[in-house]
């Protein structure tokens, strides 16, 4: 994809990815910002906290002297809310560190707070809206009853699978999540025990850690399943995906046979393919798809669900590009064997809201909804909606 | 005890970040933060515990070529405003 940077008045987004490319270069952190009127300035500010990157063009813009006074001014008020929350976020962490801790509970931090402990150099800083930590499913239960004890109370009655239902740090500002797992369906958690997430741990800087193949991987799968419904805060993801992509040195051999054994490859590859196509991951990586099919494909989604500053229809609803979704919805059950999708849908909404999704995606390519609805439940849908 | 020999240290609970010359205060116990200018920052990062008003304006006023007088009404304010808001302790 060509680069944005040389356009004369990049777009909203265009501008976000220059900026996140630069950041990750090392570049001088002045942008090539195009004349803008203040209408124009509005939608950059509004993307970049959709997007969850308004730390990443925060510094560019201030060393930008065409940027206009009350950008800037606008800019360093979201610069302090976001570092009162992120201090607020490591005090959380060690606490919750502590408390589990004294109880002899290990909790490994995961996504964001993993990042900024491992991967991110100092001075880049990555906004975090909660605390998401895995503990071994033994003890979840005793976990969150210690730290409803400590002062942390339930957010929500119902979380999904993957995690326990959220808590809220003592002031009421901060979620915290206690995982079971990476994944977010039981069946992916099959394939892939929590037990090789703790055996394949690192220490740092006297934490538990993800190794950096076991972050990428979650990364990546939280990209996609979020790009389910909407594109809120794609950005960062792919942000997060390039940094580890440019810092981590990984056997990529190994690691794309651990990933096909714990069946998530080809979503992670969906995902490297899509940093790759917004020039945020070189090209050359083993695991990428270099077919003209496949980088096409891959376009289509940045357009239809990634490059987009408002939320998202479900899939399959009418005005959508069914072909993006489609692609969407193939790598997302890539590695899924057939029949797994039959299941039991109404104990499963994701499985549910797919069926849904099936029907829609048929009518909208011209083919049989009853037949496609029935191929979902047999595990053959994509296939016959080809 | 006179205005001028009280001495302020930084209150428990109370975390600080610098930034590009800004310092974010947050008060743990309700996530509420607040936000000092340069001159802010200077001041809370003097507020060790053993300052007193004058070694703070005279610090101030070296650093920024102001007038002591106003210096001294404006840090009189400041302090006082963050001694209320329970970020600063009063301790001597």
């Amino acid at each position: 994809m060509r680069s944005t940077a040389t356009r004369a008045n990049p777009s909203a987004h265009g501008l976000l990815v220059d900026a996140i490319r630069s950041e990750l270069s090392g570049e001088p952190a002045r942008l090539d910002v195009g004349g803008r009127r203040d209408a124009e300035w509005q939608a950059v500010l509004a993307c970049a906290e959709w997007h969850r990157v308004t730390t990443v063009i925060d510094v560019r813009l201030a060393a930008t002297p065409s940027v206009p006074v009350w950008v800037n001014a606008e800019l360093v008020a979201a610069r302090a809310q976001r570092i009162a929350r992120r201090l607020l976020r490591e005090q959380v962490e060690c606490d919750v560190l502590r408390v589990l801790g004294g109880e002899g509970i290990a909790a490994m931090p995961l996504k964001g707070a993993a990042l900024t402990a491992a991967i991110l150099p100092t001075g880049v800083e990555r906004d975090m809206s909660d605390l998401d930590l895995l503990v071994a499913e033994a003890e979840l239960d005793r976990a969150h009853e210690l730290l409803a004890k400590a002062g942390y109370r339930s957010a929500r009655g119902v979380g999904p699978w993957r995690h326990r239902p959220e808590l809220l740090d003592p002031t009421g500002a901060l979620p915290v999540e206690l995982h079971r797992h990476v994944v977010e369906d039981p069946r992916d958690a099959a394939r892939w025990p929590p037990a090789e997430l703790w055996a394949g741990a690192e220490e740092c800087g006297g934490w538990v850690l993800p190794r950096k193949e076991d972050l990428l991987t979650h990364v990546c799968l939280h990209f996609l399943a979020g790009r389910s419904v909407r594109s809120e805060g794609a950005l960062s993801q792919l942000r997060d995906v390039a940094w580890i992509m440019a810092t981590s040195r990984l056997d990529w051999q190994a690691f794309e046979a651990a990933a096909r054994r714990h069946g998530v490859f080809e979503r992670v590859r969906a995902v490297v393919g899509t940093a790759r196509e917004l020039g945020l991951v070189r090209d050359g990586y083993p695991l990428l798809d270099d077919t003209a099919e496949g980088r096409a494909a891959v376009r289509r989604f940045i357009v239809g669900r990634v490059l987009v500053d408002r939320p998202q229809v479900p899939l399959g609803d009418a005005g959508h590009d069914a072909r993006a979704t489609l692609w969407w919805a193939r790598v997302h059950f890539a590695d899924r064997p057939a029949g797994e999708l039959t299941g039991r849908p109404d104990r499963n909404a994701l499985v549910a809201s797919r069926s849904v999704a099936a029907w829609r995606l048929a009518r909208q390519l011209g083919a049989d909804p009853t037949q496609a609805l029935r191929d979902h439940r047999t595990g053959r849908w994509l296939a016959g909606l080809d | 005890m006179s205005a001028a020999a009280t001495i302020y240290a930084h209150a428990e609970g109370v975390l600080a970040q610098e930034a590009h010359g800004e310092t974010v205060l947050l008060r743990v116990s309700d996530g509420s933060y607040y936000t000092l200018d340069e001159v802010g920052s200077l001041v809370w990062a003097c507020c060790d515990g053993s300052k007193g008003l004058d070694e703070l304006v005279e610090l101030v006023c070296a650093r920024f070529d102001a007038d002591p007088d106003t210096v001294r009404r404006d840090l009189r304010e400041l302090l006082a405003e963050l001694a209320g808001e329970q970020l600063l302790d009063v301790v001597g």
